[in-house]
């Protein structure tokens, strides 16, 4: 019998950080939270035999979302307009650097911004990195080196 | 100025904190889970079902096979004897002088195939099968060994039969005799004057009895040549 309270309070514990992951990753909520639904799914069907639950759930958060990027998308067509207008606070003027870094962050491609997130979000060594993603440590850290230049001089332009 | 890899870092932590609904990935989870597990029952049950399916039929193929080999229900025969064909010609009667007192026919035959020919044509054949066959098998090889080289006129008659008998273990040697003349008939090994049970196995074919007694070929007397020690 599958343990539900220790998989409930993992959630709780770490759903969170794997939301905010995921948005990261995707630079949509909505499609963060499928993500994360995914990915815990996935974990679920799993739990009492993956040895490191949160390992194999950012690893399947970020298999999942290179995958989904790779197949063609038909849902959504770009429109000349954007619907929404993000209004800048004028009482946080420090997190405009913040809000600049996060569009140039979906610049990046999958791999890339997937790199960014482990490397500089979820804190992971170059090592624990390339396990994740079942990439050699050398495309860690050419890839680490090329979405940090993007970002660098995106913002600098 | 380019931001520094702390306040990346800042940047990507900006904004955490929302909550996921843990009862909403729970019961999403539970209904994959069922789902799969119903998946799952269905293509075991799908394969269990071909499994049985083919079994049944297997086994009534099976089935049909076994009935054929017994001979259909109730028989009581022994599988079928496969018998060998008969030479295209009359072969000759196989060289006998010297060692002719073995038998004409193996112990253990079950069955003989009998080849008349008339001159080198083949004019009719029958299988002898079973206590039948094991009968004229006793009966030729209770005739008489021939101890002395006979030189007999087989110019007076022109039926050969062929014997052609057959064993649990195969098909034994060829045993040709000549209907008429001295009735010499031989396996190679054993040699017997035959004409009469010849003729009795031609008169079984629908044929005219050969032999002294029954109007066929006339049995003449042989010339006998000594070839060695035995009685006389």
């Amino acid at each position: 019998m599958r343990d539900e309270t220790a998989f409930r309070e993992f959630v709780q514990a770490n759903g969170p950080a794997l939301l905010h992951a995921a948005r990261l990753l995707t630079g949509d909520h909505q499609r963060a939270e499928d993500l994360v639904q995914a990915a815990l799914t996935k974990l679920y069907l799993r739990w009492g035999r993956a040895r490191e639950p949160m390992a194999y759930t950012r690893r399947v958060l970020v298999s999942t979302h290179i995958d989904a990027s790779r197949r063609r998308w038909r849902g959504e067509r770009p429109t000349a307009t954007l619907p929404e207008q993000p209004v800048p606070d004028p009482a946080l003027p420090a997190s405009e650097d913040r809000d600049q870094l996060r569009r140039m962050l979906r610049e990046l491609t999958p791999l890339e911004r997937a790199v960014v997130v482990l490397r500089y979000y979820c804190d992971l060594t170059e090592k624990d990195t390339a396990a994740s993603l079942r990439i050699p440590v050398g495309t860690v850290k050419s890839t680490a080196a090329r979405a940090l230049a993007r970002l660098r001089v995106e913002v600098m332009t | 100025m380019s931001p520094s890899e702390s306040e990346l870092r800042a940047s990507l932590h900006t904004g955490e904190g929302d909550q996921v609904d843990v009862d909403a990935v729970l019961a999403n989870a539970r209904s994959t889970h069922r789902d799969r597990r119903r998946n799952a029952f269905a293509i075991g049950g799908a394969v269990a079902a071909v499994l049985a399916v083919g079994g049944v039929i297997t086994g009534v193929q099976l089935g049909k096979d076994d009935h054929k080999a017994a001979g259909g229900p109730g028989s009581s025969q022994s599988p079928a004897v496969v018998l060998p064909q008969c030479p295209g010609s009359a072969p000759i009667v196989p060289q006998s002088f010297g060692a002719a007192n073995g038998p004409l026919f193996p112990d253990d035959v079950t069955a003989i195939k009998v080849c008349l020919y008339d001159a080198e044509r083949l004019t009719k054949s029958k299988d002898v099968e079973g206590p039948a066959a094991v009968s004229y098998a006793q009966r030729f090889n209770g005739l008489p060994v021939i101890r002395r080289a006979q030189i007999c006129p087989q110019f007076l008659t022109s039926y050969t039969v062929a014997m052609l008998p057959v064993t649990a273990h195969g098909v034994a040697p060829t045993v040709v005799g000549k209907i008429g003349g001295c009735g010499l008939t031989s396996n190679g090994t054993g040699a017997r004057n035959a004409g009469n049970l010849l003729g009795e196995l031609r008169g079984g074919m629908g044929e005219p009895g050969g032999g002294s007694s029954s109007g066929g070929p006339p049995i003449v007397p042989s010339h006998t040549v000594s070839f060695g020690p035995g009685p006389s």
